[in-house]
This record gives C-alpha cells, structure tokens and sequence, in this order.
C-alpha cells in the first residue's frame, strides 16, 4: 500500500524492452480509436495485448467514467503500482478533479467531494483489490443498500479486480512512469488543458462494442457467467480463450498457475475451477492436493516448480521485492513465455478476486 | 495651480507609498502561505510515512481504522505460526564481551534473523533481549504460512553458520541459535492504551511455540516444530520425532519433531 506516488520504491529498468508492433497498433487504432501504451511491453504475446487494449477501452458502462478513474486509482494506490497510480491520478486531474480531492484519499481514504454512493464503490474496491480478507456478502449488501444495481456491483467488483491483475502486470514489468503523468508538463499543454479533457471524456465514454456472445470452458468460466448482461462478460471471456488456447505454454502450466493463486487468496470456486482443468490433463484429486499444499510434486519439471514458485510471490507483496523475483525468475526464458507465465498469474489474480460475484448468483 | 501640483505629488506619492505597502503587504502573505504549504507539505509526507511503518506491522484495514477512527476493534482469529528464536548461553556470553562487541555481534545476529524471516513471507513481531518471534500468516494470510515459517528457520541456521565465519575471522565467539515453531489460531488485533497501541497475536500458540523452543535444550536440537506444524511439510523436509515431553502450562506432553534437513529437490515421491 503505497499513500503518494513518492513512497513507491519502483525499479527504474523495466524487465523487458518495449518492442512496437505497427501491425497490431493499426488494427486496435482503427477498432478502438487508440492503441495501448503498455501493450509495447507485451508483444509478441497476442491475448496479452489484447487484454491490456481491452483493459483500457470502456467495458463497463454502468460506472460513470470518473468513478471508473477513482476506482482504478486507490487500487494501483493498494497495489503500489507507481506507473497504474501515476496514470489514474493524472487522467483525474486532466478530467478536471483539484489535487486537493486526491491528497484527501490519499490521506484518509476518503473525499468529502464524493458521495457517500461513490465512497462505498472506492472502499469495496479496496476490499476486493487486497482480499484480505476476500470481501464477503454483506459487502455486496452494502453496495445494494447505498442504491447500486447488481449490474453496477458486478461492472466495480470487475475493474476492480481487473486492476489489480493489471497493476500486477506493470509491476512485474516495472514499466516507467505513463507519459500521462507529462500531459500538461508546459504552458502550452496547460492552455490546451480543456480540450485535451474534452478530448479524453469522449474517448473514454465510448462504450466497446462488444454484445456478441462469447463462450469460455476452463478457469474463470464461472466469473464470465457471473457478469452476463454487461460488456466485460465477453471481454473476459475473449481474453481467457486467447489465454487458454495460447500455444506458449501448456494447459497443465496455466491450470497450475490459477490453482495456486486461487489457493493462495482462499478462493475455493476458483480452485475447483483448476482441479477440474488438472484432471482433465491426468492429474488425481490426491497429486492435486499434494501440489497445492507443498507447491512441489514429483510431476512437476523444473519449469513448472519454478513457475509454481513465483506464481504464490504474487499473492501479496512488497513491490521492490516482487520486481527483483521477476529478474530472478526471468532469467533463461525466452520472451513470449516469461511474458505469458507473468499475464497468466496477473489474471489469476484477478479472477480469484473478481469471484466475490460467484456470492452474488 | 502650485497648490493643485503639490497635492497632485501629495496624491501620487500617497498612492504609491500604499502600493509599496500592499506589495509588501502581498509579499509577506504569499511568503506565510509558501511556508504554510512547505510545512502541510512535510506533515503530509510524515503522515504519510508513519502510515507506511504502521501497515509493516498491521493489516492494511486495520491502519485505515486507526486513521478514520483514531481507534481499531478489528480482532479476529487468524491461523498462523510462530517462530521462537534464541542464542544459547546468551548471559555467559554477555558477561564475556564488551558492551559494544555485544551489541555488534547482536545485531548482525537480528539482521540474519530479520532477513531469514521476512524473506520467507513472516513478520518479526518482537526482539525480546536475545530472542527473536515471527509470526507468519498475518498480519497478511499466507497459504502456506507453517511451511513458511520452518523453511525461515532453516535459513536462519543456515545464515547463523555463514556469520559464525565472520565471527570467527575476528576472533569473536560463535553463535549457536535454537528455533522453535508452532502453529494454531490466535487472536489478532491492535490491543494496549491509547498511548501505546500494538498490532499483535494473542493466545496459546505464541506461549507454546514459546516452549517448544525451550524444548531444544532438552532435545539437543537446533529447530524443533510441533505437531501442528507437522502436516504441512513434505518429503522435502528430513524430520525426527521426538519423544514426548511435559512443557511448563500444558497438561497434555508435547510431541516435537527435529527438523535435520531440508532440500529444495523432491527426495521421496509421495504415495499417492
């Protein structure tokens, strides 16, 4: 937990070279009207760039884009991701919030500009970001009982959750501080300050269109049904098939990784969800057990074990400390596949945190 | 016409006395509100900081409460396990050195200590004279908390043995730690005065880890775990049961297991 941006010891190399991909920023530019920053730190891996794209676009309407921006904001503030805090801080002060509103959350936790209704959304979305414990039903109740929808419960619980995968991402990458942060650095930026804001409402506000239907089997299916009826059903969905299907690693590998995630966070849906993957590729319910309780088995490769290993690091951490055991567990991968391994526990982490929703059904 | 000029300069010299006196007066305000801004500043970042230490040793929920409230009524039973550690014949050992080489040679030992401990996930909760206790599992839960804690312990043999070296090398007397672990559910929660609060673990399991400790002595063994602790370590770990024995407190003797080895390599496949 970090309460300014000064506090977080953040590592000032990032763990892998941004790399651009034209093609792909084309494609996004001309879906989405922007393609990702970050998602240069991701290539060549496809479902992971995806996500980042998808995790920047609007796939939560029912949250006003402001409380979209707080939310993000106390979660990377929780998580002491410098570069995720550093972007929401300066996009609300871009989309016209005093410095003051934010020193306030950042001292007390709490804004008396914000509604008691928004208070209540920014202090679950802590709870669901730190799961510690995992937020439980009278949560829930507490959101119903200030007015929110369980649509508008289920779209928070799911950017929260989402961004606290994703301040895990730019963590493990350490990825630099957001050119956001820069955006109003001189006068002439400062003058154009309202028609940049006017500039990003509407680039936020557009909502993604995305009302197909998207079936997933697997890890998380639970959680893709538990969101149906908003837009961030089928983005999940799309983002754990491209997952899922990814040839980088195998099943085994990511079926490992959300076990033990979802074990370490207490998330017993999640981890059925696992067990019921590691069946399917021969593992029993006793070398399952084994697994997840010493994180070690004799059917384990030195990858795996290595994998098993830093998947639990990322649980709860100290970020300085977690950026060095990235270095650590770096070391003799190829590219693709440290940067699969690293999206695969970013979203373990937040579908075990996301399943708070699974209460809901 | 000479009148009209004087009071003409009269005026201007009026006017320009007071905007010397509203610029200073501008000035001397902008200066005050610059300070008042540097010292919010320093509070803030002091807070800031204060709250940075207090969540090392309290659940993030619980430094919210405190911040909020002024107080925290957050207990709750977590599952933890708690490690005892101590150096042998401290007090003959004290009597022997020199204030400052004691102090030298304990902090070196605290230092291995604390690094042995917070790198395997635990929390030092006190250093009590010679002894170190750590909890592992809260103030964040841990999965894997008694697995956690004995590994901890096994390192901090392992780095006791590699600052033995250095002692050595300086002519100094070795160090030789004994480890207790034991797990179980405590009480956690901030508890004391308003003036002197701690976040701690109450209950039987930190005066019985507290025991097992002791136990070594008995036992003639460097790291000794309960039974509780028992379960949670595999092949991995090479353990000798020990024979029962009554502890100051319990009615009931305690089983305790010697751990003598730990290997990162699965030695023994599991039936399963």
């Amino acid at each position: 937990m970090a309460y300014s941006l000064d506090q977080i010891d953040w590592c000032d190399v990032p763990l892998l070279q941004a790399i651009p991909d034209p093609a792909w920023e084309r494609d996004v530019t001309r879906r989405f009207g922007f393609a990702s920053n970050l998602a240069q730190y991701l290539t060549p891996v496809r479902w992971l760039m995806d996500a980042e794209q998808f995790g920047e676009a609007r796939v939560t309407p029912s949250i006003s884009v402001p409380l979209r921006a707080f939310i993000s904001m106390v979660v990377a503030m929780d998580s002491s991701c410098r570069h995720c805090y550093g972007a929401f801080r300066s996009m609300l002060r871009i989309l016209g919030y005093p410095e003051g509103l934010m020193r306030e959350l950042e001292e007390s936790f709490a804004a008396n500009q914000l509604t008691n209704k928004e208070q209540a959304a920014l202090d679950f979305a802590r709870k669901v970001s730190r799961s510690a414990p995992r937020p439980s039903v009278s949560d829930l109740r507490e959101l119903t009982a200030v007015g929110y929808s369980q649509l508008e419960i289920a779209e928070i619980a799911y950017l929260a959750s989402i961004n606290a995968g994703g301040n895990r991402l730019a963590t493990l990458l350490a990825v630099p501080p957001s050119p956001l942060e820069q955006i109003d650095a001189n006068w002439f930026d400062k003058l154009k300050r309202p028609f940049t804001r006017k500039e990003f409402r509407s680039a936020l506000s557009s909502i993604l269109n995305v009302s197909y239907p998207v079936e997933f089997v697997g890890p998380g299916a639970g959680i893709v049904r538990a969101l149906k009826g908003s837009p961030a059903s089928a983005v999940l969905a799309t983002v754990l098939n491209g997952a899922w299907n990814s040839p980088i690693t195998s099943r085994r590998v990511k079926a490992l990784i959300f076990a033990v995630v979802a074990r370490g966070l207490g998330c017993q849906a999640c981890e059925s969800e696992a067990a019921e993957a590691l069946r399917d590729e021969g593992w029993t319910d006793p070398e399952i057990e084994h697994v997840l309780t010493y994180l070690t088995s004799p059917k384990l490769d030195a990858f795996e074990l290595k994998v098993l290993g830093f998947a639990r690091e990322t649980v709860r951490y100290q970020t300085r400390r977690l950026q060095e055991l990235a270095q650590t567990f770096a070391a003799g991968l190829k590219r693709e596949v440290l940067l699969e391994v690293i999206g695969l526990v970013c979203y373990a982490n937040g579908l075990a945190r996301m399943s708070i929703l699974l209460h809901r059904c | 016409m000479l009148k009209s000029s004087r009071s003409l300069i009269g005026i201007a010299a009026g006017s320009v006395l007071l905007n010397a006196a509203l610029a200073i007066s501008l000035f001397r305000m902008r200066r005050r509100a610059e300070l008042l801004a540097a010292a919010r500043e320093k509070a803030t970042a002091d807070l800031q900081n204060l709250q940075q230490a207090f969540h090392q040793f309290a659940p993030q929920r619980v430094v919210e409460d405190v911040i909020k409230r002024g107080v925290s009524t957050s207990g709750e039973t977590r599952q933890v396990t708690v490690l005892f550690a101590d150096i042998v014949e401290f007090t003959a050992l004290s009597e022997s050195l020199s204030p400052e080489t004691l102090v030298r040679i304990l902090n070196g030992y605290f230092e291995a200590a604390s690094t042995a401990v917070t790198h395997h996930g635990g929390h030092v909760a006190k250093f009590i004279g010679d002894g170190v206790m750590a909890i592992f599992g809260a103030p964040e839960s841990n999965a894997w908390h008694a697995m956690d804690a004995v590994i901890a312990a096994v390192s901090l043999r392992d780095r006791i043995g590699s600052y033995n070296d250095e002692l050595r090398k300086q002519n100094l007397p070795e160090l030789d730690v004994r480890i207790g672990v034991h797990s179980g559910n405590v009480v956690a929660g901030v508890v004391g005065s308003r003036e002197n609060l701690e976040y701690t673990v109450i209950g039987d399991v930190v005066n019985t880890a507290a025991r097992i400790e002791s136990l070594t002595r008995k036992h003639g063994v460097g790291i000794l775990i309960s039974a509780d602790v028992r379960p949670a370590l595999d092949g991995r770990f090479k353990l000798r049961q020990l024979p029962p024995e009554y502890v100051k407190g319990k009615a009931e003797p305690v089983v305790s297991f010697a751990v003598e080895a730990f290997s990162e390599a699965q030695s023994d496949p599991p039936s399963f």
